[in-house]
C-alpha cells in the first residue's frame, strides 16, 4: 500500500459521468503518463488526487493513508497546471517560496532553498524577475520549482496536467531531466502528456476512454508503452504503436 | 459565519428602520392615512415632486447630449481632462453644490429682481443639471464611443441629412444608453434633498423635504410616516425600472481614439463654453466669493472658520473635524462589512451571495431622507436604543458607503483567476491563508478606491444625518454649511463660502487619491 491507489471513483458533472468506477494502482518511484482523448478525463482524475475536486463515489489512497476527505492543503500532493498558474502580484521568488512561506519557513532558508531549486530548474538569476517577463517554458518551470521548493526530498506524489505544452524542444528535454531527478530521488510522478519523448519516459502508460466518445472516464488499457500498442482496441495503442516503430 | 456581520449590520441598521415606516404606515389609522393623501397639499407635492425629476432629468440629458458627441467622436488636445472636468460635480456634497449656485446668484444679482432665479424651479433644475451632467455623459458617451460614426455615415451615404441621420439612426441607437442615463438621472433627482432645501427655499416642496419637514420641525411623526412610505414605494419602482435599463445595456466594443477625427472649431469651442459656464463658473464664483470679504480679497472668511457664531453651537472648524473623525470611522466600518459582504457575494453559496449582493446594494437605491427617519422612529427603543449614541451617524454615513466598497470590491474579487487559488491551496495554503496570501493583495486597490468613495460619500452627507438626534457639540460641516447658508448676513455669508470651498477641497483629495490608486481594477459603480 506504499503507492496511489484510485479505488471505484466515480465523477460526474451533471448527468454526464466523466470518470466511471475506476481503479488505479501506482507504485512509489514510477512515471506514469495518462493518455486519452479529450473529454476522458485525465484532468478531472489529476483534480480529484489533488483534493480540488471531491469524488462522487471511490477513495484515494496514498502511502497508505486514505486522502479522499483531506483538505487540499493538507495533501502535500504537488500539481503542475497545464496552463502555468503563476501568482501575477509576486515576484519570481515569492511565487518559489509560497509554499514554505504558508509552512511558516523562516526567511533565511526559504532564501536559501529558492536559489537552490532555481538552480534546479535552470533559472539562476530570476529571482527578482517579474512573472510577466518569462516567457512559456520560464513560466512552466518557475511554477515546477515552486511545487519542488516546498518538500523534501522523496516520497511525494507529483500530478503533471500537460506541462510541456507551449514549450521549446530545449526546455521539454530540461524539464525531463527534472522529472527524472524527481523519480531518483524516490518521488512519484503521474503525468498528462501528449509529448512523445516524454511518453517513452514513463515506465507504464494509462489509456483513458472510451476511444473516439466525447464522454470517458473508463481504463482502456495499461502496460508499458509497448504493450498498450499491442492492444488494438485502444486508439492510443494504435498511435503509441506508429511511433514506436518510427 | 463570515456573512454574520455584514447581514447582522444591515438588518439593524436598513432594514429594521425601514420595516418600521412600513410597519407604522399600516397600523396606523387607515382612515387619517387616506385622508391626508387626499388632501390637495399632499397631491400637489408628489406632483411636484416627479415633475420637477422629469425636467430635470429632460433639461440634464439635452444639455449634455453636446458634450457626449464631442468626446465620443472626437480627439483633441484636453479631451480626458475634459470628461474629468464634468465628472467634478458629481462627487461635490450637495450642500457645497447649494453653496456654489448661492454665491453665483448672490454675485450676478439674480437673487432678486426681473432676472430672480434663487429660490425659483430654475435654480432647482440648473443644480440638478450640474450634478447630472457626469451620468449622461459617462453612460451615453461610453456608449457612443462603442458605436463609433458608422451608422452615422451609412445614414449620410445613403442620402441622409443631418438632421435625419440623428433622428432616424444615431437616437435611435443610443435609446438603450439614453433611457438607462436618464433612468438614474431621474432616481437621483426623485430623492433629491439638500439642493431642494438650500436652492428651491422654504416654500418649495418634495416629498423628501416634507418627510424631514414634517418630522424634525413639526414633530408630526404620522404625516412623516405617509410621505416617508409614498416615497419608498415611489423609489422602489424607479430603482426597479433601473435596473431593468441598465441589464438591458450592452456596451459594444470600444473604437481606437487615434482613429477619431478632430471636432470642427466651433464644435469644441461651443461645448468648451457651455461645460465652462455650467461647471466652471460656479465653482469659481463659490472660490472668489470665499475669498471675497469687507469689499476686497482676504482669507478672513477662512480664518473665521475657528470662530463659533451664535447660529451654530460650535465653530465650523470644530463641525469639519467632527466630519473627518465621522467619515474615518464611517470608512473604517464601510471597508469591513463591506469587505467581508464581498467575501461573501463571491465565494459563498449561491443564495446567500445573492441575497447579500442585492441587500447590502440596496441603502444606494434607497433615498437617504428615508433612512434617517427611519433611524429616527426605530432606533429608540429596545432592544436597539441607539438614538442618541455617538455611533450612529457614522453608522448611518457607513450604510451609504458599503455599496460602494462591494461596487468596486466584488468584481475585483471576481477577477481573481480561480487556478491561482488552487495552486495556493495546492501549496499548502488554507482556505484563510489563499484569501490572505492571494485574494487580498490582488483586491487590496479595490478595497483603498471603495474606501475613498465610502469618505467623499461620508463627509459630504446632509440627507440621513439631518434626522439623526445628537449633542450639539457632534453637529457635522454640511450640517453647519447649511444653517450658513440659510442666514442672511456678510460675514455668515463668506463664512459658508469658506466652508463650502474646504468640503470641495476634502472630497476633491478624496477623488484624486481614488484616481491614484484605481490602475486598471475592474470595479464601478
Amino acid at each position: 500500500m506504499s503507492g496511489l491507489h484510485v479505488e471505484d471513483v466515480g465523477v460526474s458533472y451533471g448527468e454526464m459521468a466523466v470518470l466511471e468506477n475506476l481503479d488505479v494502482v501506482v507504485q512509489r518511484s514510477e512515471v506514469v503518463a495518462l493518455l486519452g482523448p479529450s473529454g476522458s478525463g485525465k484532468t478531472t482524475l489529476l483534480r480529484v488526487v489533488a483534493g480540488l475536486r471531491c469524488p462522487d463515489s471511490g477513495r484515494i489512497r496514498w502511502a497508505g493513508e486514505n486522502l479522499t476527505d483531506m483538505p487540499v492543503h493538507r495533501r502535500g500532493v504537488g500539481l503542475v497546471f497545464q496552463d502555468n498558474a503563476l501568482f501575477p502580484h509576486r515576484d519570481v521568488e515569492d511565487n518559489v517560496a509560497f509554499g514554505l512561506r504558508v509552512a511558516g519557513v523562516p526567511v533565511e532558508s526559504r532564501i536559501r532553498h529558492v536559489a537552490k531549486m532555481l538552480r534546479l530548474v535552470g533559472l539562476d538569476g530570476f529571482a527578482a524577475r517579474s512573472v510577466d517577463t518569462l516567457s512559456g517554458g520560464e513560466a512552466q518551470r518557475i511554477k515546477l520549482a515552486s511545487e519542488l521548493s516546498r518538500r523534501g526530498h522523496g516520497h511525494t506524489l507529483y500530478l503533471m496536467d500537460e506541462p510541456t505544452t507551449g514549450l521549446h524542444a530545449a526546455d521539454v528535454h530540461k524539464l525531463m531531466k527534472v522529472i527524472n531527478r524527481l523519480v531518483d530521488q524516490d518521488n512519484t510522478v503521474v503525468i498528462i502528456e501528449h509529448n512523445l519523448d516524454v511518453i517513452k519516459c514513463a515506465d507504464w502508460v494509462i489509456d483513458l476512454g472510451p476511444e473516439g466518445g466525447h464522454e470517458g472516464g473508463e481504463l482502456i488499457a495499461c502496460g508499458t508503452p509497448e504493450q498498450v500498442a499491442e492492444v488494438e482496441a485502444s486508439h492510443t495503442g494504435r498511435f503509441l504503436k506508429q511511433i514506436l516503430a518510427n | 459565519m463570515v456573512a454574520l456581520a455584514p447581514v447582522a449590520f444591515l438588518t439593524a441598521f436598513f432594514s429594521y428602520p425601514i420595516v418600521s415606516i412600513l410597519w407604522r404606515g399600516a397600523t396606523s389609522d387607515i382612515g387619517s392615512l387616506l385622508e391626508s393623501f387626499g388632501k390637495p397639499t399632499f397631491v400637489r407635492v408628489v406632483w411636484f415632486t416627479i415633475w420637477q425629476a422629469a425636467a430635470s432629468t429632460a433639461l440634464t440629458v439635452v444639455i449634455a447630449l453636446p458634450t457626449c458627441h464631442l468626446l465620443a467622436l472626437h480627439r483633441f488636445r484636453g479631451r480626458a481632462a475634459l470628461r474629468a472636468a464634468t465628472t467634478v460635480p458629481f462627487v461635490l456634497p450637495t450642500v457645497v453644490v447649494g453653496g456654489a449656485f448661492t454665491a453665483l446668484f448672490d454675485r450676478l444679482g439674480l437673487d432678486g429682481g426681473v432676472f430672480h432665479i434663487h429660490h425659483t424651479i430654475w435654480a432647482v433644475l440648473l443644480a440638478h443639471v450640474f450634478f447630472n451632467v457626469a451620468v449622461v455623459i459617462r453612460t451615453v458617451g461610453s456608449f457612443w464611443e462603442g458605436m463609433g460614426v458608422g451608422p452615422e455615415e451609412q445614414a449620410h451615404s445613403l442620402g441622409a441629412s443631418p438632421w435625419q441621420a440623428l433622428r432616424w439612426v444615431t437616437l435611435p441607437c443610443l435609446g438603450p444608453a439614453l433611457a438607462s442615463a436618464a433612468s438614474i438621472v431621474f432616481l437621483f433627482c426623485l430623492t433629491s434633498f439638500g439642493v431642494i432645501l438650500i436652492l428651491g427655499g422654504p416654500t418649495m416642496a418634495t416629498l423628501e423635504t416634507e418627510v424631514w419637514r414634517h418630522a424634525v420641525w413639526r414633530g408630526d411623526l404620522p404625516s412623516a410616516t405617509a410621505l416617508a412610505v409614498v416615497q419608498f414605494v415611489a423609489v422602489v419602482a424607479a430603482v426597479a425600472a433601473t435596473n431593468r435599463l441598465q441589464n438591458r445595456l450592452v456596451f459594444p466594443g470600444r473604437q481606437q481614439a487615434g482613429r477619431l477625427p478632430k471636432p470642427k472649431r466651433h464644435l469644441l469651442v461651443a461645448n468648451l463654453a457651455g461645460v465652462g459656464l455650467l461647471i466652471g463658473l460656479p465653482v469659481a464664483v463659490l472660490l472668489e466669493r470665499s475669498l471675497s470679504a469687507h469689499g476686497g480679497y482676504s482669507f478672513r472668511n477662512y480664518s473665521s472658520l475657528a470662530d463659533r457664531v451664535d447660529l451654530l453651537p460650535v465653530s465650523s472648524l470644530v463641525a469639519l473635524s467632527n466630519s473627518l473623525l465621522f467619515a474615518v470611522l464611517a470608512t473604517g466600518m464601510a471597508v469591513v462589512v463591506g469587505g467581508l459582504a464581498s467575501v461573501v457575494v463571491v465565494h459563498g453559496r449561491h443564495w446567500t451571495s445573492r441575497l447579500l449582493d442585492l441587500g447590502m446594494t440596496l441603502p444606494l437605491g434607497a433615498s437617504a431622507v428615508t433612512l434617517g427617519f427611519g433611524m429616527l422612529i426605530a432606533l429608540d427603543e429596545p432592544p436597539l436604543d441607539v438614538r442618541s449614541s455617538r455611533w450612529l451617524v457614522p453608522v448611518a454615513h457607513a450604510l451609504v458607503g458599503v455599496p460602494f466598497v462591494i461596487r468596486i470590491l466584488v468584481p475585483t474579487l471576481r477577477s481573481v483567476d480561480v487556478r491561482l487559488r488552487e495552486a495556493a491551496a495546492v501549496l499548502g495554503a488554507s482556505p484563510t491563508s489563499v484569501r490572505i496570501e492571494v485574494d487580498l493583495p490582488i483586491a487590496w486597490r479595490g478595497l483603498l478606491v471603495g474606501a475613498g468613495f465610502a469618505f467623499a460619500v461620508s463627509i459630504g452627507e446632509f440627507g440621513a444625518t439631518s434626522f439623526l438626534p445628537r449633542s450639539p457639540d457632534r453637529l457635522t460641516a454640511p450640517l453647519a454649511l447649511f444653517r450658513l447658508l440659510g442666514t442672511p448676513g456678510e460675514a455668515l455669508r463668506g463664512q459658508a463660502m469658506a466652508l463650502a470651498v474646504v468640503l470641495m477641497g476634502l472630497t476633491a483629495c478624496a477623488v484624486l487619491a481614488i484616481e491614484r490608486v484605481r490602475g486598471p481594477i475592474r470595479g464601478s459603480l
